[in-house]
């Protein structure tokens, strides 16, 4: 008896030694976040993965900081007084391939493409039945960022790949670059489709949102990159046509918080302080992420900001070739750059209350311009050190669709035409109607008024540079001559340093990347 | 009630009648509960029993206990060493023990008296060494196991057990810096996974982490080395176990002891910098040479090198001298032992501190520890419980730079003081139009800002054994073990520098726990059947890991602040949890014939949470071989040979370390976005994953012969071993292009890696006369690293400063090779000529504006421009050979141990002396940079300074490595043990004090702080910036070097 109940006892214990534990026990997923299988089933989830494609415009890599910086940067207006050459190096057409830069915008745009393709290949399975007027809008945001990161993504780098899916097998990561008008073929094809999608406007909760001016804007800033000038001044006739644009009457309403999204606003970048903990710049978002740009405390000179970021005197001096009807300076001047004049303030302070200089070091006042616009110089705050700007990053303006206008109608020499948009943009400045005597100018004449135009207007908007490349100015020898006289960072350039390198960690990871010539 | 629970033959009854596993568990803890109550009395006839105990050399032993076997009765000897025991008239054995002496058991018959000499302890072949889940005398191993000298370990003064095993293991190596609370990164025969490889640390049979635990609690440490030995831990022992024992309570009158130690601590080295006069003299230089070569550089002489200006600096603040400063170390221990028959117990109440060496708020580390150990026997029943209760308070260095204080201390610029009355933070900042340095004030920043990080543990197992049979025994352990964070950080207004600015106050409270449960269920069938010796055992067992976070942030406070978060103007707050799991099934077989051949045959399956369904279980069998050759008859004669045993093993290991859920791709539900000043939500799947990641296996092969000769005062062991880590789980980087950050590309089974290496260790221990003993002892282990396959189709991976490559060892150094400085434009003219002719017009062969006095680097693939295609293989970052060494000796009252250890065959990249040296910057200079190239000066290997560095002469190449070999010396201590005469009044058992200094030297040519540093332990490894930050907010935080140690301190025992 005894030993029969010993035996029992043993065989209970290794049963329930052997009822471990299996099958769904081992089961968990993630409780933070849903897995992709569940997601692009619902209207809401293509808006809010559209949306998601929004958010990675606010990255270090795009218009948080870089993409503006670089831009800016390499110009002849904008030097980088920086010691980190992040700033410095580009400026000076200096960047080794391993530099932060470059690789923080290359995953960064390319962040923009991935999610905008997740989007396009998702949006028609979804069925519309609450909002029907969803299915055109939210695909034509969808190709409108795809286009208009593509844009950028080959006037930076100029040799890229060209990837319109997302990856199904793990061969799919590694894709070779392809020639630039490939691409430039693609941007044409997505704002032309996103153009007949989108709507010229929204209500105000939308505010924000691709309207077709903005896909045919950068539809038609592609066509005059490839100097196709009449699709490109057929699409600018298109969108003055709409309507629906007009210029500020105060250029300086363009860039501060009061007047976002205005009828100016062709297309900009959202930023807004959420007082969040986080300024959020790389990597996967976080409920503790900001949406702030850290332009202004980039740009901002020291002691109020990092003073990564500085103007040359000719810009300066060239603001004041022509003075208003009233007999006074541009008033673009005092909404573009912070220098020595009466009544200059900054952060509470006047100019020489922030660089109380005495004796002979008072004379640099003389040489000091530092950038004025997208900063928050008259917010009541002491500096940027709190790193957050609200201010949106206007990335195309009315004013710049009414001179790449211009430009077109110059190029096809419909002069007076030209003359008569260069002098619509000109009139906001208040500076005398010369657009009769544009009008006899020659081609060449009128090229020349209309790049010191565009210098004035878009000063510190990214723009000149391009300008400068796509005019050719970097293989003119005279016009080059005149980019190392206005600005000393350009006798580091030479040829093909146009380009940003392809960051070392794409040449490294994938086997069928190149390096751009001279890097 | 407990009448009939004391009777062990009734547990078999009532647990028959139930049948859940946790209605038994309930009746093992009410069971354990009534057996702390338990006591025992016996009333029978008594006799009493006089002697003397001795030592072999004939001195009299006082406080040994002599206990009659099978009664409560007991005693300790007296001053002369005399005792006189009252014992039941049907006792008859006497035991007798005294700590370092073997145990004794005697007859007691029918004499009245026993005269008894008991031997010193000596760690011989008999010894049992403790296995997973079970134990198995060491002569019998067949598996790699080192069993560890408990003895140094506790000698080191340190926060951490590991630190303590540094060179004490061949085949262990440790490495790590100085920071009070710091974890070193430890690794059991070289790389084996790319995750998180530190080996698996099992405390009393349980997997906790071993951090934050006091060493002076540990009894025994085991290092498992190969598969068949780690086997039975398959799951999680890729990277090797280290199983360790603590102390626990042993039948006996209470007991007391009392250890303390006290002492000073210092970084010992300094990096020559410049002074202010001389760092203004080499700026200048750089900004001249700049302006002089460099048409696209427009800067000009900082006003504060410029003696004409007004704001020109006289000052010469040093660094280094000022944020240094004396730290401390102390550590207390009480310890109260003893029990009876049936139940012993454990207390011990352990207090660490330990004050960092800068000036500021940190970095400190203090830890106040209990824990209680129960043990109880009755009849057929073994139940025990442990618990732990830990709390520790760590300020952290109060960095807001990636890098290191340390090496921001040696960076900052002499020509900015200390103070600055005008501030209104009372520190200086440097200015960049004025100084144009990013230096940090570090002193204003660690007094300043605050990080501290506290850290509430709890460890709680309980277990209980049924022996069916005396063969036959069941064992149930559970526990649960908690930890709980509370993270905080508060950044004032200040401003510590043109880049350090922060102008709203900003705190973080961040609160974590994470806790881990643990069922384990073993049955165990040990017999000797004639020859047969017969170990079988098969268990099961069941895992569960939660961690949980909620992160709560404020900004905008106001002066004075009240550092709590609800008083921040704006307030915010996120959160989230993971959660994994793990089951696993094993079983082994330890067979012994004859006492000469050995035989361990293990198998294990587990299956994880972090797997998907069809690729969860992974299988881990292991086999090994041993021959006791000393055993055999042909033996016998030979008497000098104690032992020699040949043993063979295999066996595969697993790892699953890697983070939750990473086969599925998730959502980001962050990605939101601001419509007309609304928040509108987003979504974006920001990263990728692979769906059909596996188990990263490895595959050990091991050879090895164990010796004890001359009557084991002789012991030797040599290993070899081989092991292929296969499938290892890493992530590796996709191209950009798809738009995925390097961090958040996919985890896939993407590497093949070998090592391989021998391991000798050997020991001396003997004595001259009866009042001289020395022992030595020492082991040298050898590391060989490569790379079978990686990533995708065998792409190279890229560190900082590293390739890790097919055929490569892990985090090979690699760059650019210095062919020279360029002593005259012709030269350069020359190169540039070369290449425009191959590459177009416009190219150069560096850079357009390198000049004269700048390196001119190796073109190494010919093709007329350096560009990274130019770099090389510069050398191993991992150590290719360790040693180390233990030298004890004693005579009379005096006792003096010395260890060392040290590593060779690496080269490590010096950060800090790159940043001195970079020659681009108004930071800090070396002085190694007085002798830069000027036209003046060419007979040097010193390129020239310039602003912007346009020729890249700080490019990673093989300038700032340098050779990694060292070997210091670890703890020298010498004690003295009061004889006891000196305090017969008192009841002091023992009494012994002493003084030591740890880290005294290090022979190394190595120019650093500290060879011995704490880096990212894979890729950059080799990269020092005076030891890896401790992150515990991300970057707020830096490491410090191993510091100088001198300290006193006394051990009593009551």
């Amino acid at each position: 008896m005894k030993t029969t109940i010993k035996k029992i006892t043993i065989l209970g214990f290794i049963g329930l030694l052997f009822s471990g534990c299996t099958g769904d026990w081992l089961s968990l997923s993630n409780p933070n976040q849903q897995t992709t299988a569940t997601f692009w089933k619902t209207e809401d989830q293509a808006v809010s993965g559209v949306n998601g494609i929004y958010q990675a415009l606010l990255y270090d890599g795009t218009f948080l900081r870089f993409a503006p910086a670089c831009l800016d940067s390499r110009d002849d207006i904008t030097w980088s007084p920086s010691p980190w050459d992040a700033f410095s190096a580009v400026a000076q057409f200096n960047l080794l391939t391993t530099n932060y830069m470059p690789e923080a915008m290359y995953v960064g745009f390319y962040d923009i493409v991935k999610r905008a393709n997740a989007a396009i290949e998702n949006l028609p399975n979804i069925t519309y039945s609450t909002h029907p007027e969803y299915k055109d809008r939210l695909m034509g945001e969808a190709l409108f960022l795809r286009g208009m990161t593509y844009s950028y993504i080959v006037t930076f780098w100029n040799h890229v790949p060209l990837i319109l899916n997302t990856p199904h097998s793990t061969t799919d990561y590694f894709n070779p670059q392809v020639d630039a008008s490939v691409v430039w073929a693609q941007v044409i094809k997505d704002l032309t489709e996103a153009s007949n999608l989108l709507p010229a406007t929204y209500d105000a909760a939308n505010l924000g949102r691709a309207t077709k001016g903005a896909a045919l804007g950068y539809l038609g800033k592609a066509y005059l990159f490839n100097k196709d000038y009449t699709n490109a001044a057929k699409v600018f006739k298109q969108i003055i046509d709409l309507g629906v644009y007009d210029l500020m009457p105060n250029y300086e309403d363009n860039f501060t918080e009061a007047h976002e999204n205005n009828k100016e606003s062709i297309f900009e970048v959202q930023f807004q302080r959420m007082n969040q903990a986080d300024l959020g710049w790389v990597g996967e978002p976080s409920a503790s992420w900001d949406k702030t740009t850290a332009r202004a405390i980039t740009y901002a000179p020291s002691p109020f900001g990092w003073g990564d970021m500085a103007l040359r005197k000719w810009i300066f001096d060239e603001y004041k070739i022509e003075k208003t009807k009233t007999g006074a300076y541009d008033p673009r001047l005092y909404a573009t750059i912070t220098f020595d004049y009466p009544g200059c303030t900054l952060y509470g302070k006047t100019f020489r209350e922030a660089w109380p200089y005495t004796g002979a070091d008072t004379l640099k006042w003389a040489n000091m311009f530092y950038a004025r616009k997208y900063e928050n110089v008259n917010s009541g705050r002491a500096n940027e050190f709190d790193w957050r700007s609200g201010i949106n990053e206007r990335l195309m303006r009315y004013s710049d669709i009414l001179l790449m206008y211009a430009e077109c109608q110059m190029n096809l020499n419909q002069i007076a035409d030209a003359a008569h948009y260069i002098q619509m943009v000109r009139n906001r400045a208040n500076l005398p109607d010369r657009e009769a005597e544009f009008a006899g100018y020659s081609k060449d004449q009128l090229f020349e008024q209309l790049t010191h135009e565009r210098a004035l207007e878009f000063c510190l908007e990214g723009h000149r540079y391009d300008d400068i490349i796509r005019w050719g100015w970097n293989k003119d020898a005279t016009k080059l001559a005149l980019l190392k006289t206005h600005d000393a960072e350009w006798n580091g350039y030479i040829p093909g340093k146009e380009y940003m390198p392809i960051p070392n960690i794409e040449i490294q990871t994938n086997p069928k990347a190149v390096q751009n010539p001279s890097y | 009630m407990y009448k009939t629970l004391r009777n062990g033959a009734t547990y078999a009854h009532t647990l028959k009648k139930h049948t859940g596993s946790m209605r038994l568990i309930s009746f093992m803890l009410v069971l354990l509960i009534n057996s702390l109550f338990a006591v025992s009395g016996y009333s029978q006839s008594l006799k009493t029993i006089k002697g003397k105990v001795t030592d072999v050399s004939g001195s009299t032993l006082t406080g040994v206990s002599v206990k009659a076997n099978g009664t409560t009765v007991g005693t300790i000897t007296g001053i002369d060493g005399d005792f006189s025991l009252e014992v039941p008239g049907n006792a008859k054995i006497l035991t007798f023990s005294f700590i370092g002496m073997e145990t004794q058991e005697i007859s007691i018959g029918n004499s009245n008296t026993l005269n008894v000499t008991l031997k010193e302890k000596t760690i011989n072949i008999g010894e049992l060494v403790v296995i997973g889940y079970g134990s198995q005398k060491k002569s019998d191993l067949t598996g790699s196991i080192a069993v560890v000298d408990t003895k140094a370990v506790a000698k080191m003064a340190t926060n951490d057990v590991t630190k303590a095993l540094q060179g004490q293991v061949a085949g262990l190596s440790v490495q790590g810096g100085g920071e009070p609370g710091s974890v070193p990164s430890v690794k059991i025969r070289g790389i084996g996974s790319f995750g998180d490889s530190s080996p698996l640390y099992i405390i009393d049979g349980v997997a906790t982490p071993i951090n934050d635990y006091p060493v002076g609690d540990v009894e025994s440490i085991q290092v498992l080395k190969d598969a068949s030995a780690a086997a039975i831990y398959g799951s999680r022992a890729a990277n090797g176990v280290i199983i360790i024992t603590t102390k626990r309570g042993k039948n006996g009158k209470l007991k007391i002891d009392y250890n303390a130690y006290a002492g000073v601590q210092n970084i010992a080295k300094r990096y020559d910098v410049c002074n202010g006069v001389q760092y203004q003299s080499l700026v200048n230089l750089a900004t001249t040479n700049a302006l002089a070569t460099n048409p696209s550089y427009t800067g000009s002489i900082l006003p504060a090198n410029n003696p004409s200006d007004s704001r020109f600096s006289t000052y010469n603040t040093d660094w280094q001298k000022e944020f240094t400063k004396t730290g401390h170390i102390q550590e207390h221990s009480v310890t109260l032992s003893g029990g009876n028959e049936i139940t012993t117990y454990k207390t011990s109440l352990n207090y660490f501190d330990q004050t960092g060496t800068l000036v500021g708020n940190g970095p400190n580390y203090s830890r106040l520890s209990l824990s209680v150990g129960l043990d109880h026997k009755i009849g057929k029943f073994k139940l025990g419980e442990t618990m732990n209760y830990t709390y520790v308070n760590q300020d952290l260095m109060t960095f807001v730079k990636d890098g290191t204080a340390i090496s921001e201390m040696v960076t900052a610029i002499p020509t900015l003081p200390i103070y600055d009355s005008s501030q209104a933070d009372g520190y200086s900042a440097s200015n960049k139009v004025i100084d144009g340095s990013y230096s940090a004030n570090v002193i204003g920043m660690n007094s300043m800002i605050q990080s501290n990080t506290k850290r509430y543990k709890f460890f709680g197992n309980a277990y209980a054994e049924y022996a069916f049979l005396p063969s036959l025994k069941y064992k149930l352990s559970l526990t649960y073990d908690r930890s709980d964070f509370k993270d905080f950080h508060f950044d004032p207004v200040h401003n510590l520098g043109w880049a350090y600015i922060n102008n709203t106050a900003k705190m973080y409270d961040n609160r974590s726990s994470a806790a881990t449960g643990t069922i384990e269920q073993t049955l165990t069938f040990d017999k000797k059947i004639g020859d047969h010796t017969i170990n079988a055992m098969i268990g099961t067992s069941a895992l569960d890991y939660k961690y949980n976070w909620t992160n709560a942030y404020a900004e905008g406070f106001s002066q004075p602040y009240f550092k709590e978060i609800s008083n921040g103007t704006t307030r915010s707050a996120t959160g989230g949890e993971n959660e994994n799991r793990l089951s696993s099934y094993f079983a082994r077989l330890i067979y012994n014939y004859q006492d000469k051949y050995l035989l361990t045959a293990s198998m294990r399956r587990d299956a994880s949470s972090r797997f998907a369904p069809s690729y969860r279980w992974g299988s881990f069998p292991s086999a090994a071989l041993g021959w006791k050759i000393s055993s055999e008859e042909f033996m016998k004669e030979v008497t000098f040979v104690n032992l020699l045993k040949l043993r063979a093993s295999w066996g595969k290991l697993g790892n699953q370390n890697i983070g939750d859920y990473m086969y599925q791709s998730n959502i980001n539900s962050y990605a939101s976005y601001v419509f007309n000043g609304t928040l509108n939500s987003g979504s974006a799947q920001i990263s990728y994953k692979a769906p059909t990641i596996k188990w990263e296996s490895k595959e050990t092969k091991n050879i090895g012969l164990d010796a004890e000769l001359l009557d084991s005062r002789l012991s030797f062991t040599g290993e070899y071993y081989t092991s292929k880590s296969s499938d290892m789980l890493l992530v590796v980087t996709i191209p950009y292009s798809n738009g995925v950050y390097s961090w958040l590309a996919p985890t896939i089974n993407g590497a093949s890696v070998r090592n391989s290496g021998f391991e000798f260790s050997a020991g001396w221990k003997d004595h001259i006369g009866k009042d001289f003993k020395y022992g030595i002892s020492g082991n040298v282990s050898t590391l060989k690293n490569k790379i079978l396959s990686l990533g995708y189709g065998n792409n190279p991976i890229y560190g900082t400063i590293s390739k890790s490559s097919v055929g490569s060892s892990v985090g090979e150094l690699y760059g650019y090779v210095i062919d020279g400085i360029f002593q005259n434009k012709s030269e350069i003219t020359a190169l540039n000529t070369v290449a425009a002719a191959k590459n177009g017009a416009g190219a150069v062969y560096q850079n357009l504006y390198t000049s004269p006095g700048d390196y001119k680097f190796k073109d190494l693939n010919g093709d007329g421009v350096i560009n990274e295609k130019d770099r090389t293989s510069l050398g191993s970052s991992i150590p290719t050979l360790y040693f180390g060494l233990n030298l004890t000796a004693s005579y009379k009252i005096f006792d003096l141990s010395i260890s060392g250890n040290g590593s060779s065959g690496n080269k490590i990249y010096n950060a800090i002396a790159a940043s001195l040296e970079y020659g681009g910057s108004a930071d800090q200079y070396s002085t190694r940079m007085l002798n830069s190239w000027t036209p003046t000066n060419t007979n040097t290997n010193v390129p020239r300074v310039v602003m912007s560095d346009p020729n890249g002469n700080s490019r990673a190449s093989s300038r700032w490595l340098e050779d990694g070999t060292y070997f210091k010396i670890s703890n020298i201590e010498l004690g003295v043990t009061v004889p006891s005469s000196v305090f017969n009044k008192v009841k002091i058992n023992n009494l012994r004090f002493y003084v030591k200094g740890q880290n005294v030297f290090t022979f190394t040519k190595y120019t650093g702080f500290d060879p011995d540093f704490g880096s990212d332990g894979l890729w950059d490894r080799a990269v020092d910036h005076g030891s890896y930050a401790n992150k515990a907010f991300n970057s707020f935080s830096g490491g410090l070097p191993n510091p100088r140690t001198f300290l006193i301190g006394a051990q009593v025992g009551f």
